[in-house]
């Protein structure tokens, strides 16, 4: 009997320790888990703040975050409810420039429920959105361009003709031509972000264009773009969001560089903030010169010369020198944005 | 840039091919009476399969007989549904199309750890089976007008109470057909992971539909079917070229304009089999 209440006891506190600690739910954009890109880092951001709050509270990672990968984007507001009806949940983090319409109608309706969204503007009290200056670390990819290529053109391959994607084009665009002022940028899109085959296609269209590097912003469809590079040696590709030569590994060998978007820091940065107590709603803007650092960067080269500039896992065949000269320039640039000297225009 | 050149014809057969091996697949099945929506799944099941074998095996002539094995066992699955269960076709086709997309984003996290992508894998020329297609384009068109099996097919399809008095056994038949259209939907999906060296869950992306309507537009015919498969693969490349002088809204559209187009001119004319979508029902003959 006295074991049964000393059971009892300790499952009762245990219990009141479970309520104690924070948790984390996490609504993921449609494309799912396994892009290794976007929704992964945003899967990653909030399992390392996860990680934290279960060490300091004694709890399993699975008490702290739940996640879910809507198969629909009529799916959003259905996870919203869900999740905020409970009242458990110490912050909604939500992946993806189209959660922004379902969000900002959903969100009024749980004013104490504290949101947040990634790449897109929800405007309600009680969500931070957080955006990036994509056409930042798209004009550091330019720089690279600019000073690999032979042939001074260089391409871009889009997911869809949109704003954030026009982004890319035109902050490639603009570093390409910082360096060299007679080049030239062609771009295509293939219209879905999971087309591969139509993406290859459309890489060698424009390599067979005249383009030697080329810039891929079209998610899994630009994985076609590394494989056209294949087929030349003297044909590169840059990827997007992650080191690219790291997630797609096969392919090290023609990802010179690749634009990072560190939705994980942004995602890990606003749950440690609701943890810490300084979390408020509004818009945050991450870019080169956000105090955080978290915005935005390239990674290129064996070298970690800065925090903006970081060792990619590239296998690609460059000689040293122009590894060094290509570094010596992105720094010029990075600085360059900073100072301000570098305004890069989008539409 | 010059937008016509002979560099486009062969882009054009390279983008296709997938199609085309859909639309001669689905035209064996619907020249037996059977509709298979399923082509889509079955095409993406032939991908999945090349995949893992090709990972497994490291032979991409055994990932290719596998995505051939894999198509037909839908096919066949498909035709008892169809044939024997009496199930509605088109119902039974979308069955199979649910089931792959679910299957290929659960057998990629088991073999990659990756969802809905394979890694590299080993890869055959993808002409090799541009050359296999066109060859086999020609041979259906010989079988189904040339020789007493292709006539026997036609009748299923059209009249299955006269095939089975002139002693053709018409479920079997059927079932045959249906394999073999799984068999050609596996080629197209074979043909699309040596193309890219990889799998990816979306790689289909609508191709096996548009072989439906290839072959509607073909006129149940294999040839002309080919040229409409060959018509689309066309227009998708020469949208791509088009893009630096038109918006690429207007022609990323091309394709599917001409789709209703085509469909909306040819629809009227096209000798669809009599006895397509219904059941044979034996004592009812």
């Amino acid at each position: 009997m006295r074991k049964l209440l000393l059971v009892l006891a300790v499952v009762a506190l245990a219990a009141t320790v479970a309520v104690g600690h924070p948790k984390i739910g996490l609504i993921l954009a449609t494309g799912g888990l396994g892009d290794r890109s976007f929704n992964d880092m945003g899967y990653w951001g909030a399992e390392m703040a996860a990680e934290e709050i279960a060490e300091q509270y004694g709890v399993s990672v699975d008490d702290v975050l739940d996640y879910v990968e809507p198969r629909e984007i009529a799916d959003y507001e259905g996870y919203y409810r869900e999740f905020a009806r409970t009242g458990e949940y110490d912050i909604i983090v939500c992946i993806g420039f189209d959660h922004a319409e379902p969000l900002e109608f959903t969100a009024p309706d749980y004013p104490d429920q504290k949101f947040v969204i990634v790449d897109d503007v929800a405007d309600a009290d009680n969500v931070a959105s957080v955006l990036f200056n994509d056409q930042e670390a798209a004009f550091l990819c330019g720089v690279v361009a600019g000073m690999i290529s032979d042939t001074g053109k260089a391409g871009v391959l889009g997911g869809m003709d949109i704003p954030l994607i026009r982004r890319f084009v035109d902050g490639f665009t603009q570093g390409m031509q910082w360096v060299d002022a007679d080049a030239e940028v062609m771009s295509r899109f293939v219209g879905a972000w999971n087309d591969p085959t139509l993406g290859m296609e459309l890489s060698r269209e424009m390599y067979r264009a005249g383009a030697d590097i080329i810039y891929g912003a079209a998610g899994g469809s630009h994985l076609g773009t590394f494989v056209a590079a294949e087929d030349s040696a003297d044909r590169w590709a840059i990827g997007t969001d992650v080191d690219q030569a790291w997630s797609v590994p096969e392919h090290s060998d023609v990802i010179i560089a690749s634009g990072l978007k560190r939705v994980d820091l942004a995602v890990y940065e606003e749950i440690m903030k609701v943890i810490d107590g300084t979390w408020e709603p509004g818009v945050i803007q991450y870019g080169l010169a956000t105090e955080t650092r978290t915005g935005h960067g390239i990674a290129f080269g064996p070298w970690d010369v800065s925090e903006y500039i970081q060792a990619s896992y590239s296998t690609a065949s460059l000689p040293n020198d122009v590894v060094r000269d290509v570094l010596l320039k992105l720094d010029e640039a990075v600085q360059g944005i900073l100072d301000g000297t570098i305004e890069i225009e989008v539409e | 840039m010059d937008v016509l050149s002979l560099d486009l014809l062969v882009v054009a057969l390279r983008l296709a091919t997938p199609v085309a091996f859909v639309a001669l697949g689905e035209l064996f099945s619907e020249r037996a009476g059977i509709i298979n929506i399923g082509v889509e799944g079955s095409a993406l099941a032939g991908a999945l399969i090349a995949g893992i074998v090709a990972h497994y095996s490291g032979s991409a002539w055994l990932a290719l007989a596998a995505a051939v094995g894999i198509g037909m066992l839908l096919g066949f699955i498909h035709a008892i549904w169809c044939v024997y269960l009496r199930a509605n076709h088109v119902v039974a086709g979308a069955a199979v199309n649910i089931l792959v997309a679910g299957l290929a984003l659960f057998l990629t996290v088991l073999v990659w750890d990756w969802r809905g992508r394979s890694a590299s894998v080993v890869s055959l020329d993808p002409w090799i089976l541009v050359w296999l297609l066109l060859v086999l384009v020609v041979v259906a068109q010989v079988f189904l007008f040339r020789t007493r099996w292709g006539l026997r097919l036609r009748v299923v399809g059209e009249h299955p109470q006269a095939a089975d008095t002139a002693g053709i056994n018409v479920y079997r038949t059927r079932v045959a057909y249906s394999v073999l259209t799984g068999a050609l939907c596996g080629l197209a999906g074979a043909f699309l992971v040596n193309n890219l060296g990889r799998f990816t869950a979306g790689m289909v992306g609508g191709r096996g539909f548009i072989g439906i309507a290839a072959m509607v537009v073909g006129n149940y015919k294999p040839i002309p079917a080919f040229l409409a498969a060959y018509l689309f693969g066309f227009v998708d490349a020469l949208q791509m070229r088009l893009q630096d002088v038109i918006p690429s809204e207007i022609s990323m559209m091309l394709p599917y304009v001409l789709t209703v187009i085509v469909l909306a001119g040819f629809l009227g004319k096209a000798n669809v089999p009599a006895a397509l979508g219904k059941p044979y029902i034996k004592e009812q003959g």
